[in-house]
């Protein structure tokens, strides 16, 4: 299986207040096509940040970040704008959905940051997630189970390679979240995506095909 | 797409704010574009009158005190090269406007040739009409003029010249071809007519000369130099256009700068409301960053939104600003009429280039403002956004580069301020002050984070100040927006207290000036116009009754002329020395008596000159002055310098029977009377208008009337910088208002944290209010501090460059305080709104939805 | 500005109060009566006549100045000098036998400031810089120049004939009311040799040149809608001046009149009933729209004279509005039939009446 994503001795700083925390130290890992992922560990251990990078959202201090074939942390700007563009689609813990678009235009977004229009797609993924009648309403005006059903829908509505979720469920109460999850896995495995969940959920990491646990900014096992 | 996404749909769910942003814009433009244009208006007027009325008259032969007819028969042998035309151009009062208009007389028989002007079919008809005109008293009236006063030919027209009453004849009207507003105000007599009306039987103002085909102006001027005396000026008229505007210069330099700074105020309220829709907007253009989009995109839609609020601020502003000139014509003219003594147009035009420099300096602003907030979301890495981090903590800005930068803006202003004048205008002080308000806008950020870290430590263990403690946190968290904020009403202040200074330096002066100067117990002038320009000079007739009346020796007629100091005119006065040596008159500037000065002057046939005109001059006690006048040069030693607040061109006084050795008695401009002790000056004033006889046209006013007037006429003069003054505070009002928005925007779930942890709506709203109140208390403390600094640099810097006056450095100290307590109020009020919205806002809501 | 005056300046329609009136044969004394008579209300100096240069151009030539009294009272005491008491006006018309194009230029001066003047003792007329002189030598010199048509006029003007009387001794009656009258001299033929410009280019030229000066105050009856007015210069050596005053409804008034100047100088006073004046053909201006009479048929039995007069520019329409107020027909003719010869004619009240004009 080919390798969609590969982390190779990647480290990452930040500066909070005076003081230097060390978010990643030197991991490494691989995610092959249409594999699902998760990376499991306490507050603080560095899974956000392996999503922020894969992401292109944020560089690495050391090592380097390929998401198909390209290293994003030595990429220049065009290339990581097409990275997030064309290869990711990202579900995050609070939704983040725009405030001032309606639920189809959220889930048009990535397309038309790229300049294409897909009506037909757009559609068809409100469709699977259940949202078809809800298309006009704006962001507010849903439950948080179904902003972050509109989520997932912009995460995949670009067939991309990867779809990172971090803590997805985190916002929604249990039902609502487990909903989430499996529509999440049943609709990228139709399009082929490879999953990158983070979570410190072990019954959600218990459906991976592979499990990544971080603490401290290292893994310390994969399952 | 993309613009939809970013700017148009936040626009449509959010309009408020993108409006407030597109009045802010508009306020600042309209103020500039309103002062431009009406000074514009009152200066162009001007000049397009002197072209206009001088038709197509390419010469002018003109002398300081007016041509003898004669000189017209010495043209004789250019007759064939020209048309000769004889011109008197003189001011009087038409009663029934209460207006002064101008009066052009003319030879009505040459002057189709000359000017554009088309009489009504009335007067082509009417053989009565040119008879009148031409061996009557016949006048002709614009056409507009005639409809106004309701008058047709044949009827009377009551006009008042030199304050005597004289009848004319209504002969038919005209309707000018083009510039109708120049010859709304003028009528239009015969040449002889016009002699004998004005007391200038024998004299012309001017020969104008118009070549006849293939003649070129050079060998006309050659050939007319030829023929004429060599005191007489053989010119263009353009150079007479060009003499009155640069006397009003000055002056309009000064209301264009003013402008300048209330657009200033504008642009940092942009600047403030972009930064803070861009900071507030950091979520949602960091997750679109890392959905895909480009930086090239997210820059393209903010400029689009920068740009259409300039554009529709600018557009906004420039028909304000048209509405606003109107409204400050009314003071600009009067002023500009005192300047050049014309009567100067009623109407605003709007020019295209005027036009279009308002959109175009509305939408530079807002690109310009845009720039900063701009390049910090462009710059700050997606995953910072997303992460919802404060951006003030992104990079903690250098309060030393900031107190650095503050320390180099000052010594900037010191050294601008220290600048001589450009060109005899002030544009060294006036960047000064603008390095002065650099100065505050760069201090704003360290003093509120030094507020910020100061207060938060003695506060916090005070139980009551938990809103205060959580606003100053709150203000220091988002100081960037809250010092633009800030430093926006201090602009404004500074600019209200700057002003509000100057004028109450020069106010106070001009009063004490008035009280020690105007001693005399009843002045009598020509009737003014109601925009107090005064018309015209008194007939001697008048002076005769007067000293008829109450003796020679209480008398002091004063009368002017124009003199020229090299080429450069300036008012030479003549007033009755020995009168005021007994009865004491102006302040001079070596605090000698006025009445020692002016024996001294009597005994030594020496001359007073005004302040301004030393200063132009470089002029000193004791120096002699050198003066081309009517017959020749005056040469005179300057016994003192008093200082006058009534004249900018520069006025030189002498002994008036010294005066009329040079210039003929054409009756003074005005007559002081200084009374016996113990005479009734009302009852003096009732005998003097009883014996005038409602012949003339005259005011009389007695002290106290003159001085209310003085007051009166300054405060008018002053009333467009007030207009200026309030135009800033709005836009302050307008800058704090946004500010705080964002800034409750930004720190929503903050305050609903608060409520959730068992914080009242109290709490909540004092949180808000208490923000509201700091930005502007020091926003106002500021001001105040760097707004004095201003006025200083206005008073002792910029009127000296500009007009020559000296004045005491006077802040009116008590309505200071006002203002800064009014501007902290006033921001506590705009913060109520904001408050409101806090208080109203469900913890739960704001908890759950981020981003 | 103020076409106002172009057209009403000198037709004022205007009491004759205070002005003095023609109403017997004057006693005239010359130099003195060849300068102005301000007393009058109108009064005009005309020189008409034809001129050739070395080859074969000939040209025709008219240059009158006008004075027209607005004011008969003094002057008082404290009055502008400028006052327009008195008005001058003057045209100058040259016109092309060749082309048939006509140039024509006209100024208008109050008098007094120096700028127009017209002497009272003798022919001394300045306005601007155009002139009409009497020398010492008995000689007129007239001068003008125009720099708008680029026309330039100076001659020097030797009587070839004496002074003649119209009328009854100067008296010429023009109404049927007393004061209906003017007093009207003429030279009926002046040597003129001098220099003509048109165009850029400067001649010589020599020719034959008629004077008329004329004076009244409301010499014309209240019903004269205009006249028809010939000079002619015949080849047998004879003058013939002739008019016609028009009534409204284009019959001819009684005091049309008339004066026959033999060789020798002597001249013999010509009644409407002693001649016949025939209009035959017609010439209509493309500018005014007015219908102008332009070959006439003139029998005068008494002399044995049976003439025609031709046009020699047919467009001669003069447009005085900016001077006198007046449009009219003022060109050079020539004479066929029983003698030949060439002159002037004049044919006013076309455009608009002349009643009460003059």
């Amino acid at each position: 299986m080919t390798a969609v994503t590969e982390l190779r001795g990647v480290s990452r700083r930040y500066l909070r207040g005076d003081e230097v925390v060390h978010a990643l130290r030197g991991v490494s890992f691989t995610l092959s096509a249409g594999e699902m992922v998760a990376v499991v560990g306490p507050s603080g251990c560095g899974k956000s940040t392996t999503l922020n990078l894969i992401a292109g959202v944020d560089r690495p201090d050391e090592g380097e970040v390929i998401v198909c074939g390209t290293d994003l942390a030595r990429a220049g700007e065009a290339e990581l704008v097409t990275a997030r563009r064309r290869h990711v689609g990202i579900v995050f813990q609070s939704f983040h959905l725009m405030p001032h678009l309606t639920v189809e235009e959220n889930v048009a977004l990535p397309l038309a940051l790229g300049g294409r229009r897909d009506a037909v797609r757009v559609l068809d993924l409100l469709r699977r997630v259940g949202l078809e009648g809800r298309r006009g309403h704006f962001p507010a005006e849903l439950s948080g189970g179904e902003q972050q059903r509109t989520a997932v829908a912009r995460a995949l509505v670009h067939r991309p390679a990867v779809v990172l979720a971090d803590e997805p469920t985190g916002s929604l109460d249990s039902a609502s979240g487990t909903a989430v999850l499996r529509l999440m896995d049943e609709l990228r495995r139709q399009e082929g995506s490879a999953l990158l969940l983070a979570t410190h959920d072990e019954t959600i990491a218990a459906a991976a095909d592979r499990v990544v646990r971080m603490c401290d900014g290292e893994i310390v096992a994969v399952l | 797409m993309l613009l939809r996404t970013f700017f148009l749909r936040p626009v449509l769910r959010r309009p408020l704010r993108f409006v407030t942003t597109v009045i802010g814009v508009a306020a600042g433009i309209a103020a500039v574009v309103a002062t431009v244009a009406a000074s514009r208006a009152a200066v162009a007027s001007l000049r397009e009158g002197v072209n206009e009325v001088a038709g197509r008259a390419r010469l002018e032969v003109t002398a300081p005190a007016g041509l003898p007819e004669e000189l017209l028969g010495r043209l004789l042998p250019l007759t064939g090269d020209a048309v000769v035309v004889p011109v008197i151009e003189e001011i009087a009062l038409l009663p029934a406007l209460g207006d002064a208009v101008r009066v052009l007389g003319v030879d009505l028989l040459v002057d189709t040739q000359v000017r554009d002007v088309e009489p009504d079919a009335a007067v082509l008809a009417s053989g009565r009409a040119a008879n009148m005109l031409l061996v009557g008293s016949g006048v002709l009236l614009p056409q507009r003029l005639a409809e106004r006063l309701a008058v047709r030919p044949g009827d009377p027209l009551e006009i008042s010249i030199r304050a005597r009453r004289r009848t004319l004849t209504v002969a038919g009207t005209f309707a000018p071809r083009r510039f109708a507003s120049v010859w709304d105000r003028v009528l239009i007599v015969d040449i002889a007519l016009a002699q004998e009306l004005f007391g200038k039987v024998g004299r012309l103002d001017r020969i104008e000369l118009v070549p006849r085909p293939g003649i070129t102006e050079a060998r006309l001027t050659a050939a007319a130099r030829l023929l004429l005396p060599v005191d007489v000026t053989v010119e263009q008229p353009r150079a007479r256009a060009a003499a009155a505007s640069r006397m009003v210069r000055a002056l309009q330099f000064n209301l264009t700068a003013l402008s300048g700074v209330s657009l200033f105020v504008g642009a940092v309220l942009v600047a403030t409301t972009l930064a803070t829709s861009v900071v507030q907007r950091r979520g949602v253009l960091a997750l679109a960053r890392s959905l895909g989009a480009s930086r090239r995109q997210i820059a393209r839609s903010l400029l689009t939104e920068a740009v259409a609020i300039g554009a529709l601020g600018g557009a906004l502003g420039v028909a304000g600003g048209v509405l606003g000139a109107r409204a400050a014509l009314t003071s600009v003219r009067s002023t500009v009429a005192a300047v050049v003594r014309g009567v100067p147009a009623t109407d605003i035009r709007l020019p295209l280039w005027l036009a279009a420099l308002g959109l175009l300096v509305g939408v530079g602003v807002s690109v310009l403002a845009a720039i900063l907030p701009l390049a910090e979301a462009v710059r700050t890495p997606p995953v910072q956004g997303l992460v919802g981090e404060r951006p003030a903590f992104l990079h903690r800005p250098s309060r030393r580069r900031a107190a650095a930068v503050a320390a180099v803006f000052a010594v900037l202003a010191v050294a601008l301020a220290r600048a001589p004048a450009w060109d005899e205008l002030p544009v060294a002080a006036l960047l000064a002050s603008m390095a002065l308000l650099g100065v505050l806008l760069v201090a704003v950020s360290p003093i509120l984070d030094l507020l910020a870290r100061g207060a938060a430590g003695p506060l916090a263990r005070a139980a009551e100040g938990t809103p205060i403690r959580l606003a100053i946190a709150a203000l220091a968290a988002g100081r960037r927006r809250a010092s633009w904020g800030a430093g926006a009403v201090g602009v404004a202040v500074a600019l209200a207290v700057a002003i509000g200074t100057m004028v109450h330096s020069f106010r106070t002066t001009v009063i004490d000036w008035a009280n020690q100067g105007m001693r005399a117990d009843i002045w009598i002038r020509p009737l003014a116009a109601t925009t107090g320009v005064q018309v015209g000079r008194l007939d001697p007739e008048v002076v005769r009754v007067a000293e008829r009346l109450f003796g020679k020796d209480v008398i002091d007629p004063f009368h002017t002329a124009t003199a020229y100091a090299g080429t450069q005119p300036v008012t030479l006065a003549g007033g009755e020395f020995a009168v005021v040596a007994r009865r004491g008159g102006v302040t001079f500037r070596d605090g000698r008596d006025s009445r020692a000065v002016f024996a001294a002057a009597l005994a030594h046939r020496a001359a007073v000159v005004g302040e301004p005109f030393a200063s132009r001059f470089g002029v000193c006690e004791g120096d002699t002055i050198t003066l081309h006048v009517a017959d020749g040069t005056l040469s005179r030693k300057v016994e003192g310098i008093f200082y006058d607040y009534s004249n900018q061109q520069g006025m030189v006084v002498i002994d008036r029977n010294d005066f009329l050795r040079h210039y003929p008695d054409d009756g003074p401009r005005e007559l002081a009377l200084f009374l016996p002790s113990g005479v009734d000056p009302a009852a003096a004033r009732d005998r003097l208008l009883a014996a005038l006889g409602g012949r003339f046209f005259v005011e009389a006013l007695l002290n106290r009337e003159l001085r209310a007037e003085v007051v009166a006429i300054f405060d008018r003069t002053f009333a467009i910088t007030r207009a200026l003054q309030a135009v800033a505070a709005a836009v302050a009002v307008l800058a704090v208002l946004t500010v705080l928005f964002a800034l409750l925007g930004e720190r929503r779930r903050d305050l609903a944290l608060v409520r959730a942890l068992g914080g009242t709506r109290l709490q909540v709203a004092g949180v808000v209010a208490a923000q509201a109140a700091l930005l502007g208390a020091t926003g106002a403390a500021g001001g105040l501090v760097v707004g004095l600094a201003i006025g200083f640099v206005l008073v002792k810097v910029v009127n000296v460059q500009s007009f020559g006056w000296t004045l005491r450095f006077l802040p009116p100290w008590p309505s200071l305080a006002v203002t800064g307590a009014l501007v902290t109020l006033a921001c506590l009020l705009a913060g109520l709104a904001p408050a409101l919205a806090a208080a109203r806002m469900h913890p739960a809501e704001a908890l759950r939805e981020e981003g | 500005m103020l076409k106002a005056l172009r057209l009403a300046v000198l037709a004022l329609v205007l009491a004759a109060a205070g002005w003095e009136t023609a109403v017997a044969p004057p006693s005239l004394h010359f130099p003195r009566d060849h300068g102005a008579h301000p007393a009058f209300r109108t009064e005009w100096w005309y020189m008409t006549g034809q001129l050739g240069d070395s080859g074969s151009r000939r040209y025709g030539f008219q240059l009158t100045f006008f004075r027209q009294g607005l004011d008969p009272s003094a002057p008082e005491p404290g009055q502008s000098a400028l006052r327009a008491h008195q008005v001058l006006a003057a045209h100058l018309a040259i016109g092309e036998l060749g082309s048939g194009r006509m140039h024509f230029a006209e100024r208008r001066r109050r008098i007094g400031g120096g700028l127009a003047g017209a002497a009272d003792d003798d022919l001394d007329l300045f306005l601007e810089d155009w002139t009409m002189r009497r020398t010492q030598e008995g000689t007129v010199v007239i001068a003008a120049s125009d720099r708008g048509t680029a026309t330039a006029l100076r001659l020097e003007l030797a009587p070839a004939k004496p002074l003649v009387l119209h009328g009854e001794g100067g008296f010429s009656p023009k109404g049927p009311a007393p004061g209906n009258a003017s007093v009207y001299v003429s030279w009926t033929r002046l040597d003129a040799r001098g220099v003509l410009a048109l165009g850029g280019s400067t001649a010589q030229v020599q020719g034959q040149v008629w004077f008329d000066h004329e004076w009244g105050t409301s010499q014309l009856g209240p019903d004269i809608a205009g006249w028809d007015w010939f000079g002619l210069r015949l080849a047998d050596g004879r003058e013939l001046m002739l008019y016609r005053l028009r009534r409204e409804d284009g019959s001819a008034a009684s005091e049309s009149a008339g004066t026959l100047v033999e060789r020798d100088g002597s001249s013999r006073h010509l009644s409407s009933a002693d001649l016949v004046l025939e209009a035959k053909t017609w010439w209509t201006s493309p500018r005014t729209g007015a219908r102008y009479p332009a070959t006439f048929h003139v029998t005068l039995p008494l002399a044995g004279l049976d003439l025609e007069v031709r046009p020699q520019i047919p467009d001669s329409e003069i447009d005085g509005r900016g001077s006198t107020g007046t449009v009219y027909w003022e060109g050079p003719v020539g004479v066929a039939g029983s003698s030949t010869g060439e002159g002037y004619a004049e044919l006013t009240g076309y455009v608009a009446s002349m009643a009460g004009r003059f």
